[in-house]
């Protein structure tokens, strides 16, 4: 029963721990894929499982050249990510097979625009019953074109 | 990852769980143990990449929103290429500071300070960019969340003070620390009510240098597609009883840019000659005289209210 007290609250506090590492394992792990870029300073993080997806809209401006970086926790396996047009157009995928451990696109934007960035965190391969769950950061970086 | 590899990470997760339990009781500490694992082992799994993850308590997925928009930081940038001139007169006085008392009046001018900073940054004003960033900190400090400007920081600062590009690092790195210090801490308003104070101190600037500058005009008008996504931000928390005032000034302030124009036609993407993906398209976006006149008086009266 004692052992049930100590190792409950412990347990419980996991995911409060996760979520709270993220920060740090965002600027130590995805920040330094940005260097040569000026970072946005919202800070878009999550702690996701395998099948989660994530969504982010942004307006991208004309002139610029842009870095999105998908960064995502080992644990959860190679993120899947799509840049889309407004009308879901999909411009960029990285679900080929060729480019998929790729967490980078690099572009530049000919006429201001707003993106959507659609991410999926890929289905675990494991037959474990243990969930892993890991934090996954949308960064984005922009220079003078 | 390898179901092997995932079984290493549960086990180590199980192994770092039971080193947090029992440190209290006069166990080794965590380094000692990490030094100790089988050397195939910690070659598979790195410790230190336990960061960031644990075993969930949650089986159910999500889909989980962000919401962002451009950082001030861009806004400056886009005002600097423009043409225009340094004015540090339309500034929101660092001697202002005195007057923010309660938590939304600081973390919005936190964002004010942060966006007046951004401007400075990017003109190589190093005197000025000192003041705001001083008036930074001394912000972070009453927000509790003056840790992040410590004293290392300061010192890159001063290192750093006549190099236009890391200062511009520093700076976004900064508030990109804070913004996400506020959100570890449960304090995701005041993040909101930063970006918000730092996008309406942008927009104001460019209001500001304006006049004769067709390509700012422009650039003011596309920031239809931010404030909808600023609203979206500041609507998509369940704590809104700090944002209600900005929301209503930012949804009176979009109701004004009803009157730009935009017409969006096909996206095209084509590559440059380094082979970088250049994603464009036909669209035009047109802004009259009267709602320009009718945006700068709307954001001077919302800046004004904050500031004040």
């Amino acid at each position: 029963m004692k052992f049930l007290k100590i190792i409950l609250p412990v347990l419980l506090m996991l995911p409060l721990m996760s979520q709270a590492q993220c920060r740090s394992f965002t600027k130590k792990k995805c920040l330094p894929e940005l260097e040569g870029y000026v970072q946005n300073d919202n800070f878009n993080s999550a702690v996701l499982i395998p099948g989660d997806e994530a969504e982010l809209l942004l307006t991208f401006y004309a002139g610029k050249e842009y870095r999105l970086l998908v960064c995502g926790h080992p644990v959860l396996g190679d993120l899947e990510f799509e840049v889309l047009d407004t009308d879901d157009e999909v411009i960029y995928t990285n679900i080929d097979e060729e480019i998929k451990a790729d967490s980078k696109f690099d572009f530049k934007v000919a006429t201001t625009q707003q993106l959507i960035v659609r991410i999926r965190v890929p289905e675990a391969e494991s037959s474990s019953t243990l969930i892993h769950e890991g934090c996954v950061s949308v960064l984005i970086g922009s220079k003078e074109n | 990852m390898s179901a092997r590899k995932l079984t290493v990470f549960t086990l180590t997760v199980a192994f770092f769980s039971g080193a947090v339990l029992f440190s209290s009781c006069g166990e080794e500490p965590k380094a000692e143990k990490q030094e100790q694992m089988p050397e195939e082992t910690a070659q598979e799994v790195n410790i230190n990449d336990l960061e960031g993850a644990s075993v969930s308590s949650r089986k159910e997925t999500i889909k989980k929103i962000f919401y962002t928009i451009p950082a001030p930081m861009e806004m400056a940038s886009l005002i600097r290429s423009s043409g225009a001139d340094f004015d540090s007169d339309v500034l929101n006085s660092v001697d202002n500071i005195e007057n923010y008392i309660t938590k939304k009046q600081q973390a919005i001018n936190l964002g004010v300070y942060g966006a007046d900073l951004s401007y400075t940054t990017m003109f190589e004003r190093t005197k000025e960019s000192l003041y705001y960033f001083s008036a930074t900190k001394s912000l972070a400090e009453d927000l509790g969340v003056g840790g992040i400007i410590d004293d290392n920081l300061i010192t890159r600062v001063e290192a750093n003070k006549d190099i236009k590009d890391s200062l511009l690092s520093i700076v976004s790195d900064t508030f990109w620390s804070l913004n996400a210090k506020f959100k570890d801490d449960g304090q995701e308003d005041y993040s909101a009510l930063l970006i918000a104070g730092g996008w309406l101190e942008g927009l104001f600037l460019a209001t500001n240098h304006v006049e004769g500058n067709d390509e700012l005009r422009k650039r003011i008008a596309e920031q239809k597609y931010s404030l909808a996504d600023l609203v979206s931000l500041l609507g998509s928390y369940e704590n809104q009883e700090n944002l209600a005032d900005m929301k209503a000034d930012l949804e009176a302030l979009q109701s004004v840019f009803a009157g730009v124009e935009i017409n969006k036609e096909k996206t095209e993407t084509s590559k440059d000659e380094n082979g970088t993906t250049v994603i464009g398209g036909a669209s035009t976006v047109t802004m009259s005289d009267e709602t320009l006149a009718a945006v700068i008086s709307k954001i001077t009266e919302v800046r004004a209210k904050y500031i004040q």
